[in-house]
């Protein structure tokens, strides 16, 4: 369950991650930026590769020659057996028509590298003996005898032709060229570690892009006629595009949220090549997809959106053709925009914009991707990011609709004015009332009466308990659970790891209301400290251990009282109910007043107090409680806030056989088998009883964490630190009314 | 390059408490090239305190009487602490002499296949997989599934050639084996089980295997799963595991868990001549550099353990597995193993030798974690010594391999002393830190595989 909690956590961090790190990479390095007369827009198609039946095929790239488009696809005959690889070459045409499949035989393992000339394509990857080899395929199939070379052990990335001078480049950063099967020319990339290169023929030239761990480039152009080279210095070693690098045989592209550029090395200058904004791409159902887009001449692109959970569920990979339009479809349309750190990335919010804008003509929802317009690597700049952000937004330069909680705290933002207040527009809403929500959730979705903020999906966490350990101490708290640890067994634990500081942040952070008094003042009194510090000491530890901190086999054996967990659906709330064979009670998080059942919120929406368009804004937001929409958050395995998808993803959980293979995938990595009905009704009961959600305030806790640290080392009394953290945080408090 | 620093060699004073020592031509060797590389190290500008290292042997003390059990404990000076767990089936002070074998690497999955069956058993359904090559048959892997006269069902799993294995259990056995290796150790029973004492279930499995024609050597190790740990395990088990993986125990075990499932799990080695092949977990790499490099003529030497897995309960011999073995060896050439104190004195001088090139800074700045070094405050203990056969493989030119068929990858089995130590190597950003390796010695020349880097388990 662990290596499910955190899987999850990675697609919500990862993200995160990916596009901070992203987010370096400035566009102000471009050169030039040719402008060309060609629509940038493409139409979306999907492409149908052969399936092997209960084999799980992978679809790992695709090239095009004249006038086909050429998959090399693959499975294992037996999963256990890495040798077992089989890999095939689809055909088709240049609308994704199978014309062709032939068997790509004859390599030892998988091969990734293609080449295209004219109508054939070459295979490169090695024999059994570690050497360097090709095969030819035509439409027909495979044509005259394998192509060797001398070259041994080395890991193949790319290969290209050139004339009669076949490049090769090789993992850890070396190029070689080859004459009549004879080495000509070699040369080291000029930093080490190479992780990143590739080959690209431009006019009968050979270029060769290599990057290291460090983002240090190089762009080396091989003349095979006079084998000279040139190599085109970039800046800082930072490449003069954004983006992630696609994958092309045809030239080097680089894709960002908003457009896909083509960069040219031996100008130095940057084309659009197709607007992302303008092109309705339709969202993978998989959560985990490794592939970038393949530009594979001037017209096509196609994604390679290989499953990445499960093998066994065989789920096919789908194949995404887009196609240049003549002429921008999307002219004349009012444009919402929609803003968020990570928006691009959020599948949900992808599906959510696809939908609104592949059903509405007049209206169009465009991503701004904060990753890249707002960035931040850092505490202090996230701090300054969000002034500047929450600036732009009251000052009217803001997007007409923001997401996500990392950045907005849209209780706070609403009751400054910053964001419309949807409740009227639903209350007169012809489509939809609030009775289409889970109570709980809709209750935690609004602010006193009004309604700031949106999520169309959640999840919740804390901590379960074995019944049988929390016998007599079932009314949770701080307090009960520091008499309870008291209580048990030396060789018993209460807490999996968690150190006395967080204990003490969450009993505070999730039970705020609890400490503010009647004048909005936030208040700790001495005595309430102190039971916190009494309580931290017992049962948390001072502080984690580096290593991996497992603790469920202690849980099972009843060595460990609460165990932790996140929970999306009924199937894992089973798998930790499966755990014991005593009742499992859902601890929640305790504090001082009772204990907080957390409610996460999958992403959150508000509308922007200065957008012109709420109305229009009103009718994307709703969009989020679609069925189809609703049904997407069912499919990825989440709870959907919607009372009657909710319904429909319970009944699957007992029903396993009514659910379809989408719905199956958001599942792959459970067990899928059915949920007994007494089990569910309790997973009801803990959905009806969330009492709060999620998001920390940074500064807050940053503020308790630090007083807190002097408490528990006893370099300060309970009295000193209720006084110093009462007025910190109401300082705090007082700043942001500010 | 880093300038090392002037390094005062005190004296190299290896006196070897308990312990009778004879002088091998390569530790006059190794003893006189310290010297010059000692000296030549003076030359260096100092910019790190000398290193000093003076091994004594102390307080050696070698139990070899319980197979499953042996260990070696001592300490050489206060910088070295062994307390390790020692396989050794021969005198390790008079080990006696061992062969170099060379020969083909596996026996064909034909031959495995059917190595298992009982006379009582039925064929009900077989699964052939068919591996090809460039549209050449280069092997065939197997799952055959019979019934014995008691209606229990056993599975039958053969590798191809390429990759042998075979595998025979039940459900049940499977199952139990998985857990076991789930298991930490700290669950492991300490006592016997009622339906059999450790040494009976010891003699039931070793027959099995022995009826099926296996040389085991004497050295195995036993683990005891007790059902209630099991139970306790599948659920642990069950809830981490991807679906593919998971066991359903309402179907394999209909009574649930019962005394019936109390297990030991038996570890065996291959035999030869005597000396136990290595483990599974040896399989990997081995780095080579200098003349060792130029002899194999490459850097990298794969090498390969195996062992034999046997699970035995109430019900029987409920799971076994093994993989390939050396089918014909040929003995090559002889020689005199190195003795245990021999081994340590190499150990020392190795150790040495390495702490000198790695010191503790780079080491950290490397982020390197499997180099150990006297260099370091902490001390490093010896947590394993084992003097064991491990299949080299050789070196063939493009024109040779292509003259074989894709099964014949000749191999060479030597006997090696195998040393694990490890060291805590705590830094400020990472007080947990720690370094693990393994050295291996060549058990007749004495040669040590410099900086080996283990490819599997450190």
């Amino acid at each position: 369950m662990r290596r499910k909690i955190e899987r999850i956590l990675s697609v919500w961090l990862v993200v995160c991650m990916i596009l901070i790190l992203s987010s370096c990479r400035g566009k102000a390095d471009q050169t030039t930026t040719a402008e060309t007369n060609q629509c940038n827009v493409f139409q979306a198609s999907y492409i149908e590769l052969p399936t092997h039946e209960n084999r799980s095929v992978r679809a790992d790239c695709v090239i095009a020659t004249e006038e086909h488009i050429v998959f090399l696809q693959g499975w294992y005959t037996d999963p256990n057996d890495a040798l077992s690889y089989r890999q095939e070459l689809v055909w088709t045409d240049k609308v994704g028509n199978v014309q062709a499949t032939h068997p790509a035989d004859g390599f030892y393992g998988r091969t990734t590298c293609l080449f295209a000339l004219s109508d054939t394509v070459f295979v490169i990857g090695s024999d059994e003996f570690g050497y360097c080899k090709a095969r030819e395929y035509g439409l027909p199939g495979v044509s005259g005898n394998a192509i060797e070379w001398n070259i041994q052990n080395q890991n193949v990335e790319d290969a290209v032709l050139v004339g009669d001078t076949w490049a090769f480049i090789y993992a850890g950063g070396r190029v070689e060229l080859f004459r009549d099967g004879k080495s000509i020319y070699t040369r080291p990339g000029h930093v080490d570690d190479i992780f990143s290169q590739r080959l690209v023929v431009q006019d009968n030239k050979i270029i060769w892009l290599s990057t290291n761990y460090k983002g240090d480039t190089e762009w080396v152009i091989l003349d095979p006629a006079s084998l000279s080279e040139k190599i085109v210095p970039v800046k800082d070693n930072i490449l003069s595009v954004s983006g992630a690098e696609c994958n092309s045989a045809f030239g080097y592209f680089y894709e960002a949220y908003d457009v896909v550029e083509q960069y040219d090395p031996e100008t130095s200058s940057v084309v659009d090549f197709m607007s992302v904004l303008d092109t309705d791409i339709p969202p993978s159902r998989y959560q985990f997809i490794d592939d970038q887009p393949y530009v594979l001449d001037g017209d096509h692109i196609v994604y390679l959106n290989n499953p990445g959970t499960d093998s066994s569920a065989c789920d096919p990979v789908e194949v995404v053709l887009l196609t240049r339009l003549d002429k921008n479809p999307h002219e004349g349309k009012t444009i919402l925009t929609l803003g968020g750190h990570g928006v691009s990335s959020y599948n949900l919010i992808c599906r959510a914009v696809y939908q609104f804008n592949t059903t509405h003509s007049d209206t169009r929802i465009r991503l701004r991707d904060y990753a890249y317009e707002y960035p931040y690597d850092s505490r202090d700049s996230f701090h300054q990011t969000l002034a500047t952000l929450i600036s732009d937004l009251s000052s009217g330069k803001g997007d007409d609709i923001i997401t996500e909680g990392a950045f907005f705290d849209f209780s706070y933002l609403g009751e400054i004015g910053a964001l419309v207040d949807m409740m009227p527009y639903l209350e007169k809403d012809p489509d939809l009332s609030a009775d289409r929500w889970l109570p709980s959730i809709f209750e935690l979705m609004k602010s006193g009466d009004s309604l700031y903020r949106f999520f169309p999906g959640f999840m919740f966490y804390g901590y379960f308990g074995n019944s049988t350990l929390l016998t007599g101490h079932e009314r949770v708290s701080a307090e009960e659970m520091t008499r309870l640890s008291e209580s048990l067994p030396s060789e018993t634990i209460l807490f999996p790891g968690i150190t006395s500081s967080d204990l003490i942040v969450a009993s505070i952070l999730y039970d705020l209301e609890y400490f503010i008094d009647e004048n909005g003042e936030f208040r700790i009194s001495e005595e309430q400290m102190q039971a916190l510090i009494d309580y931290a000491l017992e049962c948390g530890l001072a502080e984690l251990p580096t290593y991996d901190y497992s603790t469920t086999d202690k849980y099972v054996r009843g060595k460990q009282v609460l165990f932790y967990s996140l929970i999306a659906n009924a199937q894992m709330y089973h798998g930790i109910e499966q755990l014991i064979p005593e009742k499992t009670v859902f601890v929640g998080s305790p504090t001082l007043s009772g204990t907080a059942y957390i409610c996460v919120p999958s992403t959150s929406l508000a509308i922007s107090d200065a957008t012109e368009h709420p109305e229009e804004c009103w009718e994307f937001i709703k969009t989020m409680m679609l069925p189809e929409v609703q049904q997407s958050i069912i499919e990825t395995g989440y709870f959907p806030v919607g009372a009657s998808a909710f319904e429909s993803f319970m009944e699957q959980a007992m029903h396993p056989e009514i659910r379809t293979p989408s719905e199956d995938t958001g599942l792959d990595l459970l067990d899928k088998s059915a949920v007994p009905e007494d089990c569910v009704e309790r997973l009801r009961g803990i959905i009806d009883s969330l009492n709060t959600t999620g998001e920390i305030d940074d500064i807050l806790s940053q503020i308790i964490t630090e007083e807190c640290t002097l408490a528990l080392a006893g370099q300060k009394t309970a009295a000193e630190t209720a006084k110093v953290l009462s007025d910190r945080v109401n300082l705090y408090l007082q700043s942001r009314k500010r | 390059m880093k300038r090392l620093s002037a390094l005062i060699l005190v004296g190299l004073i290896l006196a070897l408490t308990g312990c009778r020592f004879e002088a091998l031509e390569t530790t006059e060797n190794f003893s006189s090239s310290m010297s010059e590389i000692a000296s030549s190290s003076e030359l260096s500008a100092a910019t790190r305190a000398p290193l000093v290292w003076e091994p004594v042997i102390e307080d050696l003390m070698i139990n070899i009487s319980d197979p499953t059990n042996q260990r070696l404990t001592g300490r050489i000076t206060d910088r070295v602490i062994i307390d390790a767990e020692l396989l050794c089936s021969v005198d390790p002070n008079h080990p006696g002499k061992a062969s170099v074998y060379s020969g083909g690497e596996s026996l064909a999955s034909e031959s495995q296949r059917n190595m298992f069956t009982g006379d009582d058993w039925t064929l009900t359904e077989s699964e052939e997989y068919p591996q090809y090559f460039d549209s050449q048959l280069i092997g065939t892997a197997y799952k055959d599934r019979y019934v014995d006269s008691s209606g229990q069902e056993y599975l039958c799993q053969t590798g191809p050639s390429y990759s042998p294995y075979s595998r025979v259990y039940t459900l049940r056995g499977r199952m139990t084996y998985s857990l076991g290796q789930s298991l930490s150790p700290e669950y492991y029973a300490s006592t016997d089980f009622a339906f059999a004492d450790e040494k009976t279930a010891h003699e039931s499995a070793k027959s099995f295997l022995e009826s099926a024609g296996i040389a085991i050597n004497e050295c195995y190790r036993v683990r005891r799963l007790s059902h209630e740990e099991l139970d306790a395990e599948l659920r642990v088990y069950n809830h981490s595991a991807e679906a593919a993986e998971r066991f359903d125990a309402d179907v394999i075990l209909p009574g649930g868990w019962t005394e019936e499932e109390d297990a030991y799990w038996f570890t065996f080695f291959w035999d030869i001549g005597g000396i136990p092949e290595a483990s599974q977990n040896f399989s990997g790499y081995l780095f080579l550099e200098g003349e060792f490099a130029e002899r194999f003529g490459r850097e990298e030497m794969p090498i390969n353990g195996r062992e034999i897995d046997v699970i035995v309960n109430a019900h029987g011999v409920d799971y076994v597995s093994l993989t390939g073995h050396f089918s014909s060896p040929v003995e090559m050439s002889s020689g005199d193993l190195m003795s245990l104190d021999e081994l340590l004195v190499l150990f020392s001088e190795e150790l040495y030798a390495i702490s000198r090139e790695h010191s503790f800074e780079d080491i950290k700045k490397s982020g390197v974690g499997e180099i150990v070094t006297l260099d370091c405050p902490e001390p490093i203990t010896v947590n394993e010594v084992s003097l064991v056969y491990i299949t080299l493989f050789e070196r063939f030119t493009i024109e040779e391999l292509k003259l074989r068929s894709f099964s014949e990858g000749e191999s060479m089995l030597r006997p090696y002393w195998v040393i694990r130590c490890s060291q805590s190597q705590p830094d400020e950003g990472n007080p947990d830190r720690s370094a693990s390796t393994r050295m291996f010695f060549d058990a007749i020349t004495g040669e040590c595989v410099k900086h080996s880097i283990y490819g599997g388990e450190q």
